[in-house]
């Protein structure tokens, strides 16, 4: 299993080369998707009358990384949507491509796509999972903005990217505590851990988290502005990416982690409450826009914000009708998005109010669009129809709110029904206009996916045989073995008559639609303004932090430094001492002297006016330190410290020779500033010396040099025999130093006179 | 000679110094002034290194810290003109406040 | 292998130097070849007739070393190269197994922490070196003296990471730093290269002496300057002579964090960063923002866990941890918020690179109680060096003379103009977001994994907040170079063409690629390079 799915991202330049050729070559691609589906069709069979499939492959043991894959119900049934849906969508891609520059990217990427959307619905590692999760959310990425010019589209790619990537990272976030309370990266092993991880401490961040990962994966409020946006792909892209397979990652997590971590109010009432809002909150929307594809997105939103009510409810019926529901929903929805590309494709629009009677020009796409529509109302025998059946019969036995959800399911269904109508029915009726009628048919290879998807929607015939299937992908999430039969007829039952009003209802709507469509739009709820104005916020503290810190300003930059780390000092001073005075031995004459000499020599040095003062001033300091080093015992010391201060002064004086005098102008309030504040940060520096108990001389140190001086390296002068021999290493370092300054000054130098002949 | 200095008098001499160093490195806009503080302030490091060697004395640590400070700081000063005189060529001022080109 | 020869201590105590003798003995070369090579007159008349400025005042060569940049160039990464193929061989043999080192050099401590780092830095300087072969030449900066500078920053950074004694550390800084200020300034009539040095080198200088003014209060609160003894020392302390010394003890802590902390341009000690890095050259920059700063962390580290090891210091009450993390949330989010509106992508590299010593602090400050936390650290710096040194190299080749990349803008149609550098700038970018599977992914992962386990969730929730306000301009930079065309009449950067570069590019990716699909050889590596482990 893993081979395959590896193999899939192998064969992506493959795909690259190949999508360049004509679309009779480029559709040769769907081999592999539906040699796959065969693959993972008879994986599904044999992990229901076996064991689940499991397959390990060892990725990066040290971090507890591998890429272990396994097949149960839910997986394999997700695995299919994504392989059998993608096969469509290379042959629908590649006539929809036929000759466009990008066709082979567009290829390319799509089986990235599809190799990242495997890993996430198959990986058993839950880093894994957030691994192919964040590359699901990457590929998107490039899908949207694929050869899109427009700035909107851009916008779109990006705001899409954040969203999700953020909730790809609250995943991370989650992954990181389940594995820390489990100790365990297997997806399964949490599934069955799910009485300590609901007693846990951190059972409310990892729930939160989850759902956060969710909610923005499946565009739930106040998340679901992205996907709207996200329509600026291409339409085989929408229709694979953002209504069939990944926008249902989200849905797969919390059908996934059920078992671990649902069955709590918290779970069960804040899936059911979004899901809900976000149901009927979109469905309103959708039937008010004219753009086909807007209408098609936003039914989107809310068929998945019924998916996770269906979970949120969490009784083991309607977990069952939410993965009937997603079945149902890829195929017509997958189709009606097909069916759009097409129109648009064909006729470069997609606008409602222009599109009718193009029955005549594309009939096969209209039978399409009509299966599908079909099946979106939920007459029988489509599988829309049963899936609605187990989902009000469902929703009719749960206990939390019967009433309530009932009433705003059957409202929400028959929006999406009006929806479906609109888009799969309303463009193929009527006159066809006469800007229209030139439209050139759609070739086979277009109208043959989505033909093909519409008509699996009439599998509903066969509901027995749908029976096991469903009720073993169900298991997965319920976490047990549930009785299941699905029927086109049980009689006259409560969901029947529901389901009779509901298309009654569809059809009324379907006749007022113009009447619907001037309503107004809702307003306040719009959270892509929201997420606007969290980016402008952003935008503006970075403003503000931004001017003051980095003004180009050296004496910012010292000041900031300077007050900083006086304020750590402080913070270790303030944090250990008592502050005791050290008791001071009176000074002799001639220390009290050089310590005047010394000092006084330091504050004409920073204080001078001329460059001269100022250098001489400096070389008169650095002889007095000289002067204390002899007092102390260490003549070579003073003699480097002599040599050194001369020269030192004496390219310092060769230089100021090009110099103006020293001037400044600094204002009166910046020279105060300054002057506390370095007060104050030398302050530090003199309280700290004071604190600084010095303890008799601990004469054990020993006196290794003295004594292996003249037997170890055959000298009499320590500090030269250390220089030279002991430290000889640290010698080379020092030469080092003065050679890289050496060729430093040399290259900058040299710049300085080439300046200085060309002008 | 003189071995009976106190330690602590030279510490503070070093602090003192240390002190006047960082004052003029923040307060003063030419950046050969600026410079100089800073050979103040190894200067004084000097200091305090030869002083702590007295108290420790023995393995001549600080003594030797002191030789290589005295040297890197040369170099130092080598390569803080080098760099101020190009600067000084190519804007003309000497002042710190003026290389205020980079900004955002 | 002849186990006679290989058994003596001279032949050992070379090979376990030999890292350091690479780099130390090639710089001199290259010195030497750069002084008194042969000038190529050619090159001069060439600029010229393209309408350059003169070399000199007839059209002569003034300096021997103009014009070959790229020779000098070949020569560096080789250098550099080597030396990261002896830290290879090194690490192979095991550093345990070399002992004949501490005898001549008691202060360089050859175990695999150091070379490991060696090696990182080395990568990073040869990959440096390879990029400014292409650069040099194309932006007519003719300086031969930038080889031997590079080759000998590198290998203060090597020393820096190997330092085992004050002393070798501050002379190792210095190589470091006093190189880089020379590299920083080397673009010839730039004012704001010029400005970037004498601001780097003179809050750099401030720093040091703030660094050593710790130093010397270290030395004298312990009378040792090697930092195992000065551990030891600490450790020791209790009673009254803790009390006497606790005060000189913290404030050299505090030295020696901010002098370090500067060095790797963290908030609030980086604000030279973005005019430095954008003023230097470009291989510079890159330079700086990977060698300097992990030699930085690297020593950081040392400093931290080997001389402020005492509990007393690691703790939350009263030692560094809180330090560190205060750092690394200021750097992650100052930094991001603020790149974010950058208009030149360089400096917004710049920011990235500061936002990055966030994440690795957030990794420093778990040391202090997890067992991964060091090896994160390391592999984050190892995968952070390649990300970045890629990214900047894309940068180079998307820019011409005079018409050099820096804005976004100069980046639109990138994408079309030079497919596969845009791939790899691409590349580059998402590995230092951080999206997976890419090097730069496993290196937050593996940090964050690490404060996770030393149950730093805050700073964990945070870093990934900032991942996600990172994405943002990482990305900005993909929708530019693919969505986007120039406006009309606009000027943009034309890609430069160059082996050199291009090499540099292909040795990047192959890193970046491999870390991210296959990160574990480097990973086990990491661990086993933590100090004392």
């Amino acid at each position: 299993m893993a081979f395959l799915i590896l193999t899939t991202l192998a064969l992506s330049p493959l795909a690259a080369w190949l999508g360049r050729r004509s679309a009779r070559w480029a559709q040769l691609l769907a081999l592999w998707p539906l040699f796959l589906t065969i693959w993972f069709a008879r994986g599904f069979h044999s992990a229901l009358t076996n064991e689940p499939l499991t397959d390990r492959l060892s990725w990066i043991p040290s971090m507890g990384l591998e890429l272990s894959f396994r097949l149960d119900g839910l997986s394999g049934l997700f695995a299919l949507l994504v392989t059998g849906i993608g096969t469509c969508i290379v042959v629908y891609g590649a006539h929809y491509f036929d000759g466009h520059p990008y066709s082979g990217r567009f290829q390319a990427t799509l089986f990235g796509f599809m190799t990242a959307m495997l890993g996430v619905v198959l990986t058993d590692n839950v880093l894994a999972l957030f691994v192919f999760w964040e590359l699901t959310g990457f590929t998107s990425f490039l899908l949207i903005g694929f050869s899109h010019r427009k700035s909107e589209s851009r916008r779109s790619a990006i705001q899409a990217l954040i969203v999700t990537g953020s909730g790809g990272l609250a995943l991370l976030a989650a992954a990181a505590l389940l594995v820390q309370v489990t100790g365990s990266e297997s997806l399964f092993t949490h599934t069955q851990s799910g009485e300590l991880l609901r007693a846990h401490p951190f059972y409310l961040p990892i729930v939160l988290c989850l759902l956060l990962a969710a909610f923005t994966k499946s565009a739930q409020f106040p998340f679901h502005f992205w996907l709207p946006g996200a329509m600026a792909a291409p339409t085989p892209v929408s229709a694979y990416l953002h209504s069939a397979t990944m926008v249902k990652a989200g849905v797969y997590l919390v059908a996934r982690m059920s078992p671990a971590v649902g069955g709590t109010q918290l779970w069960n009432w804040t899936i059911a409450a979004v899901g809900a809002f976000t149901m009927l909150g979109a469905a309103y929307r959708a039937v008010q826009e004219t753009d086909l594809k807007k209408i098609l997105a936003y039914s989107t939103v809310s068929a998945l914000g019924t998916i996770f009510f269906l979970l949120g409810l969490g009784t083991p019926a309607t977990l069952t009708a939410a993965v009937g529901y997603i079945v149902a929903h890829a195929c017509y929805k997958g189709t009606l998005f097909l069916v759009t590309g097409i129109i648009d494709h064909q006729t470069g629009t997609r606008d409602v109010a222009r599109l009718a009677g193009l029955r005549r020009v594309l009939p096969v796409t209209a039978v399409a669009g009509g299966l599908a529509a079909l099946s979106m109302m939920g007459l029988p025998p489509f599988f829309g129809f049963l899936a609605k059946e187990i989902a009000y019969e469902a929703v009719l036995a749960q206990p939390l709110i019967p009433q309530v959800a009932l009433g705003a399911l059957v409202l929400a269904s028959a929006l999406l029904g009006l929806c479906g109508l609109l888009v799969g029915y309303a463009p193929f009726v009527g006159e066809l206009p006469q800007d229209l009628r030139e439209t050139r048919r759609a070739s086979p290879g277009l109208w043959l996916g989505p033909l093909l998807l519409g008509t699996l929607g009439t599998l509903g015939l066969f509901a027995g045989a749908l029976s096991t299937p469903l009720e073993f992908a169900a298991r997965s999430v319920v976490g047990r073995a549930l009785p299941l039969e699905l029927a086109l007829w049980h009689g006259v039952t409560p969901p029947l008559l529901l389901s009779v009003a509901t298309v009654a209802l569809t059809l009324l709507l379907y006749w007022q639609r113009r009447g619907i469509r001037r309503f107004a739009r809702p307003r306040g709820l719009n959270t892509a303004r929201l997420y606007d104005g969290a980016v402008g916020v952003l935008d503006w503290i970075s403003l503000r932090i931004s001017r003051p810190l980095q003004d180009a300003s050296l004496s910012t930059y010292v000041l900031v430094f300077v007050v900083t780390t006086g304020a750590l000092i402080g913070t270790g001073l303030s944090l250990s001492i008592r502050v005791h005075l050290p008791s001071l031995v009176p000074l002799r004459t001639y220390e009290v002297l050089i310590v005047l000499l010394v000092v006084a020599a330091a504050i004409t040095a920073v204080r001078a006016r001329t460059t001269m003062t100022a250098v001489l001033s400096l070389g008169t300091a650095g002889y007095g330190v000289a002067l204390t080093f002899l007092l102390y015992g260490a003549p070579d010391l003073a003699m480097t410290q002599f040599s050194v201060e001369t020269l030192t002064a004496i390219i310092f004086v060769f230089v100021f020779w090009q110099f103006p005098k020293v001037e400044e102008t600094t204002s009166r309030v910046a020279r105060i500033r300054d002057g506390v504040v370095s007060m104050a940060f030398g302050w530090y520096i003199f309280v700290l010396t004071l604190v600084t108990a010095i303890n008799p001389t601990s004469s054990g140190l020993s006196s290794f040099y003295a004594e292996a001086a003249p037997t170890l390296a055959h000298g009499r002068n320590i500090v030269n025999v250390i220089l030279v021999d002991f430290r000889a290493l640290d010698t080379l370092g020092e030469i080092t130093v003065l050679v890289t300054a050496a060729v430093g000054v040399a290259a900058l130098l040299h710049i300085a006179s080439q300046e200085k002949l060309a002008r | 000679m003189a071995l009976d200095l106190v330690v602590e008098h030279y510490v503070l001499l070093s602090g003192l110094i240390f002190l006047i160093g960082a004052v003029g490195f923040v307060t003063r806009r030419n950046v050969l002034v600026q410079l100089m503080s800073i050979e103040l302030m190894l200067n004084s490091v000097n200091l305090a290194l030869v002083a702590f060697n007295r108290q420790h004395g023995g393995a001549m640590n600080g003594q030797m810290f002191a030789f290589f400070v005295i040297a890197v700081a040369a170099a130092e000063v080598a390569v803080g003109l080098a760099i101020v005189l190009q600067f000084y060529r190519l804007r003309a001022t000497v002042n710190s406040d003026e290389a205020d080109g980079l900004r955002h | 292998m002849d186990t006679s020869l290989m058994s003596s201590p001279g032949v050992m105590m070379l090979f376990g130097l030999s890292p350091i003798l690479a780099l130390g003995l090639g710089g001199l070369l290259l010195m030497l070849a750069e002084a008194f090579g042969r000038p190529v007159v050619a090159h001069a008349l060439e600029a010229q007739a393209i309408g350059a400025q003169p070399a000199g005042p007839e059209g002569q060569i003034v300096d021997a070393g103009a014009g070959r940049a790229a020779e000098l160039a070949l020569g560096a990464a080789v250098i550099l190269f080597a030396g990261a193929i002896f830290s290879v061989a090194l690490w192979l043999v095991g550093p345990e197994n070399v002992t004949a080192t501490e005898r001549v050099a008691p202060y360089l401590l050859i175990d695999r922490f150091s070379v490991f780092f060696s090696f990182v830095v080395c990568l990073g300087g040869g990959i440096a070196a390879l990029l400014a072969g292409g650069y040099l030449p194309e932006h007519r900066i003719e300086r031969g003296e930038f080889f031997p500078l590079l080759v000998f920053c590198t290998l203060g950074a090597q020393a820096l990471a190997a330092a085992g004694d004050l002393l070798s550390l501050f002379v190792a800084l210095e190589t470091m730093s006093l190189g880089v200020y020379c590299l920083v300034g080397l673009r010839r009539t730039s004012v704001r290269a010029s400005e970037a040095a004498l601001k780097y080198f003179l809050l750099g200088s401030f720093a040091a002496a703030l660094m050593l003014f710790g130093a010397a209060l270290l030395y004298g609160a312990t009378g040792r300057t090697d930092l195992a003894g000065i551990g030891e020392a600490i450790a020791g302390l209790s009673g009254d002579g803790l009390e006497g010394r606790a005060a000189q003890i913290l404030i050299a802590l505090a030295l020696l964090i901010v002098g370090l902390a500067f060095k790797v341009g963290a908030v609030p000690f980086h604000m030279w960063t973005p005019d430095a890095y954008e003023g230097a050259p470009t291989p510079t920059t890159g330079f700086m923002a990977v060698a300097v700063k992990t030699a930085a962390v690297a020593v950081l580290l040392r400093v931290l866990l080997v001389v402020f090891a005492d509990e007393r210091l690691g703790s939350w009450g009263t030692g560094w941890p809180p330090v560190l993390a205060t750092i690394a949330v200021l750097s992650m989010f100052i930094a991001n918020f603020i790149a974010g509106r950058q208009e030149s992508v360089k400096r917004m590299l710049a920011y990235s690179s500061i936002a990055h010593a966030g994440y690795v602090f957030i990794g420093v400050v778990a040391t202090s109680r997890s067992v991964d936390a060091q090896a994160s650290v390391l592999f984050y710096l190892l995968t952070y060096t390649v990300s970045t040194l890629g990214a900047f190299g894309a940068l180079i080749l998307a820019g011409r003379y005079r018409a050099e990349a820096v804005s976004y803008e100069d980046l639109a149609g990138f994408g079309r103009r030079h497919p596969a550098a845009a791939l790899a700038f691409s590349f580059f970018l998402i590995s230092l977001a951080g999206v997976p599977p890419t090097a730069g992914f496993f290196g937050k992962l593996y940090v964050f994994k690490a404060a996770i386990q030393g149950e730093l969730y805050w700073l964990v929730v945070l870093g990934l907040i900032n991942s996600v306000i990172g994405a943002y301009y990482y990305l900005k930079v993909l929708v530019f170079m693919y969505m986007r065309e120039p406006k009309p009449g606009a000027p943009f950067a034309t890609p430069m063409r160059s082996g050199y570069v291009a090499t540099a590019l292909v040795i990047a990716a192959c890193f970046v690629l491999g870390l991210g699909i296959l990160p574990d050889t480097a990973l086990e590596a990491a661990v086993a390079a933590v100090l004392g482990g």
